[in-house]
């Protein structure tokens, strides 16, 4: 549900398909390690693209910073959940 | 002798239908060759008429003025149009035929303009190439992000590379002990070129000779893969 989120965020962003598509990537692997509810936020400007996933839990988070680093421009621990950024 | 394909296309593209036959017979040698990457997995009549489909749809933009031969801007749309037909025939459910189509036009646009730009395009310029507005690019991608990978059986197993050093720097920096040891090899060598080396999408698939798009659905699959790997691996309660 996340990835055609981040498609149509993205798409009004003005991210390139790659970006999107590796942003995507990010929000399935941090979703996709626990399967309990949570709650993303997205917030879109002109040239980036911002998500806060919710509630993940940080010692994995701090394991995958360097997977995730490669799939997005900046990524960030805050407040239980994670902050994943794309500059274009 | 016959006519050159640049000028033939160029006819196709005013709707002269003797043009297109006799184009889609000079083309032939190139539309069976690229068949043969995907025999026994779909009928060849099946993907040679997907090919000719791909042939047209390029004859439709091609310019001769910009001075790129005719095969050579006509492959993308050719293997688009295979790749398209033979995860049509495995796909467990169906799209729609027209968002199939406009997937094939998206696919195709997203090679052209990342060949044109060495960079990925942005779904408004894939739009922009490939006439559709950008709900209909949209709706491609969606059903492009959920199909099945194709299998990378035929890529050359050389133009993978990967050593055990960056295998292994890969293993570290993604924290995974001994899971990439479960994926079969070329799994493996996507997340290593991926991960360990840090190409980007764009130059995998250079690297590969495949869409930026396909090597998007190996990427997806392989982390899914290791992500369920990793729920299996999870201490229970």
């Amino acid at each position: 549900m996340l990835g055609p989120l981040a498609l149509v965020m993205g798409s009004r962003a003005g991210l390139s398909l790659e970006q999107i598509d590796d942003l995507a990537m990010a929000i399935e692997l941090v979703v996709r390690h626990r399967r309990d509810e949570r709650g993303a936020e997205f917030w879109a400007e002109r040239g980036a693209l911002e998500v806060f996933i919710s509630e993940v839990d940080q010692a994995w988070l701090e394991q995958h910073l360097g997977m995730l680093a490669v799939l997005v421009s900046e990524t960030e621990l805050d407040a239980g959940g994670v902050r994943l950024r794309v500059n274009v | 002798m016959s006519e050159p394909a640049e000028l033939l296309a160029r006819r196709v593209a005013r709707g002269d239908d003797a043009a297109a036959e006799e184009l889609v017979e000079a083309m032939r040698p190139l539309v069976s060759s690229m068949a043969k990457r995907f025999q026994g997995r779909v009928p060849r009549s099946d993907l040679e008429q997907a090919g000719v489909v791909g042939l047209l749809r390029a004859a439709a933009t091609f310019d001769a003025e910009h001075g790129t031969p005719f095969g050579g801007y006509a492959a993308p749309f050719v293997m688009g149009e295979m790749l398209a037909c033979v995860r049509q025939q495995a796909a467990p459910v169906r799209v729609p035929r027209s968002v199939a189509d406009n997937e094939r036009a998206v696919v195709a646009s997203v090679d052209l303009l990342t060949s044109a730009h060495g960079r990925s395009p942005t779904v408004a310029e894939i739009a922009e190439q490939a006439k559709l507005d950008e709900e209909a690019v949209l709706d491609a991608l969606r059903a492009s992000m959920a199909a099945r990978p194709v299998s990378l059986d035929e890529i050359e197993p050389d133009r993978f590379g990967e050593t055990d050093e960056t295998l292994e720097a890969v293993e570290r920096r993604l924290e995974l002990g001994t899971r990439l040891d479960r994926l079969d090899r070329r799994s493996r060598a996507v997340l290593v070129l991926r991960f360990g080396m840090e190409l980007s999408q764009r130059e995998i698939a250079e690297r590969l000779g495949i869409s930026q798009m396909h090597v998007s659905r190996l990427l997806r699959a392989a982390m899914a893969e290791i992500a369920d790997q990793g729920e299996d691996d999870a201490p229970s309660g």
